[in-house]
């Protein structure tokens, strides 16, 4: 498996998709320089707000445009029959290829994180460790879209596959606020039947720190220790409903 | 002793508006050790199905399957040499990658030695460090041979192994098979040229529309395009 891993990686990694979004990222992270100003005073919360959008919707966009090919790739091509006929299972293929993006995302979030984390320690003159668990949260709402986007990837070609991305990505953060809504206004139905959902759709408000790191409160450890755990039991789930469709699947 | 055993395999792919394809139709046939089997036939005959069913990497709708008397996904694959009808690499890594990557996942501790032994072997070495986005159909179709065999298989399974190669590739590629021949390999091949067929197989398998037409040594055949001709009319 482990070679399987390097390969996914290594693909990914040399996606020329990759460095332009990269580039955009980090663009993104200093625009709060142009926009700030404009902002009477607010300048750091700007520079936190966007910095940290801009990791978790790069991040977003290079699972869209290279995690939803990365399978799509091997079974069109039929590169994966040279692998899938060398002793190595069907589930172990699947998890390679989800490892080796969650790995790809882990690089590309940590390298905008650490110029992220930098810019906002220059600019309040302290390092800030509330950045750095907000950055590390955003890398495990990115590891839950890895295991949906290779769920969809085993039964989706690409487009739908982003399609079926985002709108998982959408409703798991809209699902809270609904079942919020309902209670308050006392349909217990619905809010029922969206709890249901809850426990289907990842909720990455759970590691959504954002506001915290804006308002410059601290991160309740609990709150960390939860949320990390929800992120690697969900993308582990994903993970192993992919292997199961891609079991089944006529190559 | 039985490498390969079919019983009773049958196939339908499903397209799309409920129409289905028979591919193959409850076909049996097995391959002894130290066997040279040919499986030949038309267009969509069933014989890519019949290959990817042996090597599991299609799911057959009934039937009974085993590989070395054992069942087709376990570790009996180390044992396994596949090559595709027109196999397809990494086009990002090179020739050497390509198959460095290949045999670690049989053999982690492969010596690059023996990586560069297998290029020569199959005329690819100088174009060893060359991306495979730039390598000729034949270069690739070379490739793809020294994957099946760099491991040194017991069974070899090939899916149209000398197609788009040029003459003096046939010629080198036949020769490289009729050693592993030679050394005791069972081979397993599909084919659409008739010529590559007797100096490599010791049998003859026709298929046509999904069922064995005809299963005979090819000492018994005589002329097999005459053969084939013959059984397909």
């Amino acid at each position: 498996m482990r070679e399987v891993i390097l390969n996914s990686y290594r693909e990914a990694i040399r996606d020329r998709v990759l460095l332009v979004v990269l580039a955009f990222g980090v663009a993104m992270i200093f625009s709060s320089l142009i926009i700030g100003p404009l902002t009477l005073g607010e300048e750091i919360r700007l520079a936190k707000d966007i910095g940290l959008g801009s990791i978790l919707f790069f991040g977003l966009l290079i699972i869209l445009f290279i995690g939803n090919r990365v399978l799509y790739r091997e079974l069109n091509e039929k590169t994966c029959y040279l692998i899938l006929t060398r002793p190595i299972t069907r589930f172990q293929f699947i998890a390679g290829k989800a490892i080796g993006l969650f790995l790809t995302i882990l690089v590309t979030s940590l390298i905008l994180g650490i110029i992220f984390i930098s810019y906002i320690s220059l600019l309040t003159g302290s390092l800030q460790i509330t950045a750095f668990l907000a950055v590390i949260g955003v890398i495990f709402q990115l590891t839950m879209l890895v295991g949906i986007v290779i769920l969809a990837a085993t039964f989706l070609n690409p487009f739908l596959g982003s399609l079926f991305t985002i709108f998982v990505y959408i409703f798991g953060q809209m699902i809270p606020r609904a079942i919020l809504l309902a209670k308050f206004y006392k349909h217990l139905a619905i809010a029922r039947i969206l709890s249901i959902f809850h426990y289907i759709f990842p909720d990455l408000t759970y590691l959504d720190f954002r506001e915290l790191l804006i308002y410059n409160n601290p991160i309740p450890l609990e709150r960390i220790l939860f949320g990390f755990s929800y992120a690697i039991c969900y993308s582990l789930v994903m993970v192993l409903v992919a292997g199961l469709i891609f079991e089944r699947k006529d190559l | 002793m039985k490498l390969v055993e079919l019983r009773n395999i049958t196939k339908t792919y499903r397209i799309i508006f409920g129409k289905k394809v028979e591919a193959l139709r409850g076909i049996t046939l097995v391959v002894g050790k130290g066997e040279a089997v040919a499986l030949v036939g038309p267009n969509g005959a069933g014989k890519t199905t019949a290959i990817k069913i042996i090597l599991g990497l299609l799911n057959p709708d009934c039937g009974k399957i085993s590989i070395f008397g054992q069942d087709p996904n376990s570790d009996i694959r180390k044992r396994i040499g596949y090559l595709p009808e027109n196999p397809t690499f990494y086009r990002f890594l090179t020739g050497r990658e390509n198959l460095l990557f290949l045999t670690r996942m049989v053999d982690p501790d492969i010596p690059i030695k023996r990586i560069d032994e297998m290029l020569r072997l199959v005329g690819l070495y100088g174009a060893k460090d060359r991306p495979v986005r730039g390598y000729s159909r034949g270069m690739v179709q070379r490739l793809g041979i020294a994957q099946a065999i760099i491991h040194n298989p017991d069974l070899l399974i090939l899916d149209e192994p000398l197609s788009g190669l040029d003459p003096i590739g046939r010629k080198e590629i036949r020769s490289i098979l009729l050693n592993m021949k030679k050394e005791g390999k069972t081979i397993f091949f599909s084919t659409h040229i008739l010529p590559d067929v007797t100096p490599l197989a010791d049998r003859v398998i026709v298929i046509n529309k999904g069922r064995i037409v005809s299963d005979l040594p090819v000492a018994k055949i005589g002329d097999i395009e005459d053969h084939l001709i013959q059984i397909l009319r």
